[in-house]
């Protein structure tokens, strides 16, 4: 940079004063940012330190007295604080020691109860202490505004919540969990919307659907079938989410909610192709009792959720809607419309359900090659395959019609590719 | 307030609950143990591994269920309050209440199920001090000891809680007349 403003300045392009206040900017914007590689590692190191401090003390050492072992499980958690202290208050500017210290204060918390109950045998299940373990470590997020405690948090509550939802106990609604999920949205919203760390914000676009589906997950008690429409529209909430926040710069691959939110869909749909999953799906009676479940709400909870999204995204987002429609987006209305007719009749449903997919393969590949890009191409072209790969398992074809279909597949990978890094070369 | 002064008084906050659950953990387990009365629960333990806890026995105890008395009005999972005894020196379930038992030792239980036998309805009830903490090296070697004692008739196998307030604190795991602790030095 220092070259190309000494050479516009001997090109006269620019005048000294401007030149000067270029340098000033980029000097500035350089201390400013932190350097990455220092942050990895000392959250790396934090995280090392953290783990490795949980398993001495797991150890349990029989030779100290109680009030030692007592005494020593707050080690830890004071050196956690003083460097959580000082890097907020004598530090902070240093993105690298507040996520550090942070990092390692939320192992130290966890692992100070877990002493104590040790030392004095206190019962209690894995459930409990994740979520005094996360409500402790819920204020480190705002204090230090730290976003290594954000994702550390999101697991503690995700694993709270299959503790006390799925390994044990039944599926209902989890209040608890929910209400420890709002908490940090606020955290999350400014994260998303001042989008300046951009490898923070790709680990949560993971994360977050991920705990999100598990929670969704969690709700089936009654007709636990409607839940799959709270499915389909969580997905492509999550897939509409994901180009809401996402700048013309970015891949569609570090965006978590895209990925996920595009796949899931995927799955789900070509579980949904296959005649067994809409025999089981008729159980479901249409009635009066239907509407009185719970299931029924979370489902359209969701629903007008997806709905509320694709709203704004048009509404904000998109200049040109023929563009800017992405293939899945439409999938959670269409879906709804292919249940309510699979409840009359199965047939009807899974071949609606499997052009469904054909034409989100077709528009996909479509897509990509107008686009110009290779992966968005090869991945209609995968879901296609995918799709003829699903059908060779529940129809009676004989194997040489099979196999010519797979050839002329194969060969229409290479014609597309071999089409599209053509054209390319064409373009310059 | 200016912006500062709220962080100061918001980490002030946060440091003062995290110590303050720990710190609650330690007082309350200090006070059963030393106001609380002693029980001697008959016991055969198990050695699973808890990722977080370390190395612990886990005990199964041999008196866990309660003679309902033909009251069928009991449901699983119901959390009770459960009226303790000492039956020959060995704490016994005596009955099963929905109000706290007042001038008599209780434990605050969950029915785990309920079965009829003959005439007679028995509910079974999870005793939840059945994590016994060892040394990661001894944990092993305390089990090899006590899964020999258990078929050993005449030394009898229990764990030592010490109840108050509907809460017991597991003190100890016997052998006989000595603590498992012992017997692994």
């Amino acid at each position: 940079m220092k070259i190309d403003i000494q050479e516009l300045l001997e090109a006269k392009v620019i005048s000294p004063e401007i030149a000067k206040s270029m340098q000033d900017y980029y000097h500035q914007k350089e201390s400013s940012s932190p350097n990455k590689l220092v942050l990895v590692f000392g959250i790396l190191g934090a995280l090392l330190v953290g783990l490795g401090i949980v398993l001495i003390i797991a150890h349990n050492w029989d030779d100290l007295s109680r009030g030692i072992k007592t005494f020593l499980a707050f080690i830890p958690l004071i050196l956690g604080q003083v460097a959580l202290g000082y890097s907020i208050f004598r530090k902070n500017e240093s993105k690298t020691w507040k996520e550090a210290s942070s990092c390692f204060l939320v192992f130290a918390i966890g692992a100070c109860i877990s002493l104590i109950s040790q030392v004095y045998n206190i019962e209690g299940d894995l459930g409990s202490f994740l979520l005094t373990w996360s409500l402790l470590a819920l204020p480190i997020v705002y204090i230090a505004r730290s976003n290594i405690a954000s994702l550390l948090y999101i697991i503690l509550i995700t694993y709270f919540l299959l503790e006390s939802n799925y390994w044990t106990n039944k599926r209902q609604f989890n209040f608890v969990y929910w209400l420890l999920f709002l908490a940090i949205v606020p955290h999350l919203f400014l994260l998303f919307k001042k989008r300046l760390e951009t490898n923070f914000i790709n680990f949560h676009s993971f994360l977050i659907p991920i705990s999100l589906t598990i929670g969704v997950g969690s709700l089936a008690s009654e007709f636990p079938q409607l839940l799959i429409i709270a499915f389909v529209s969580l997905f492509t909430c999550f897939y509409g989410l994901g180009y809401v926040y996402k700048t013309s710069q970015q891949g569609h691959l570090s965006n978590g909610f895209i990925l996920f939110g595009s796949m899931a869909t995927m799955v789900l749909l070509f579980m949904a192709s296959f005649q067994d999953y809409w025999t089981t799906m008729k159980d479901v009676i249409w009635g009066i009792k239907v509407f009185q479940t719970e299931t029924f709400y979370y489902a359209l909870l969701f629903f007008v959720f997806a709905l509320i999204i694709y709203f704004y995204y048009f509404k904000h987002k998109v200049e040109n809607w023929k563009d800017d429609l992405q293939p899945i987006m439409p999938v959670f209305i269409v879906f709804v419309f292919i249940f309510i007719l699979g409840q009359f009749s199965s047939q009807l449903a899974q071949i609606l359900i499997n052009i469904l997919i054909l034409t989100i393969g077709v528009l996909t590949i479509r897509q990509g090659a107008n686009m110009n890009h290779l992966g968005i191409m090869n991945y209609g072209l995968i879901i296609i395959t995918i799709l003829v790969a699903c059908r060779f398992f529940d129809t009676d074809m004989s194997f040489v019609l099979r196999g010519l279909i797979f050839v002329g597949l194969g060969l229409g990978f290479f014609a597309a590719n071999y089409w599209m890094i053509k054209k390319r070369k064409e373009n310059g | 307030m200016d912006r500062k002064k709220i962080i100061i008084l918001a980490f002030a906050s946060m440091v003062l609950a995290q110590f303050y659950v720990p710190f609650s953990m330690i007082m309350e387990s200090e006070d059963i143990l030393s106001e609380g009365t002693p029980y001697k629960f008959r016991t055969a333990p198990i050695d699973p591994n808890d990722p977080f806890r370390g190395k612990y026995i886990t005990l199964e105890f041999k008196d866990n269920t309660c003679d309902l008395k033909n009251d069928s009005s009991w449901e699983e999972g119901e959390k009770v309050y459960c009226v303790l005894e000492n039956k020959n020196g060995f704490a016994h379930l005596n009955s099963l209440n929905r109000t706290k038992p007042i001038d008599k030792d209780y434990l605050y239980l969950r029915i785990s199920y309920v079965v009829t036998i003959g005439d007679a309805q028995i509910a079974s009830l999870v005793l939840p001090f059945n994590k016994y903490y060892m040394e990661e090296s001894k944990a092993y070697a305390a089990e090899k000891i006590y899964r020999e004692r258990q078929l050993d008739t005449i030394k009898t196998t229990y764990a030592l809680v010490y109840v108050k307030d509907g809460i017991g604190r597991l003190s100890d795991v016997m052998i006989g007349d000595s603590s498992i602790r012992d017997m692994v030095k």
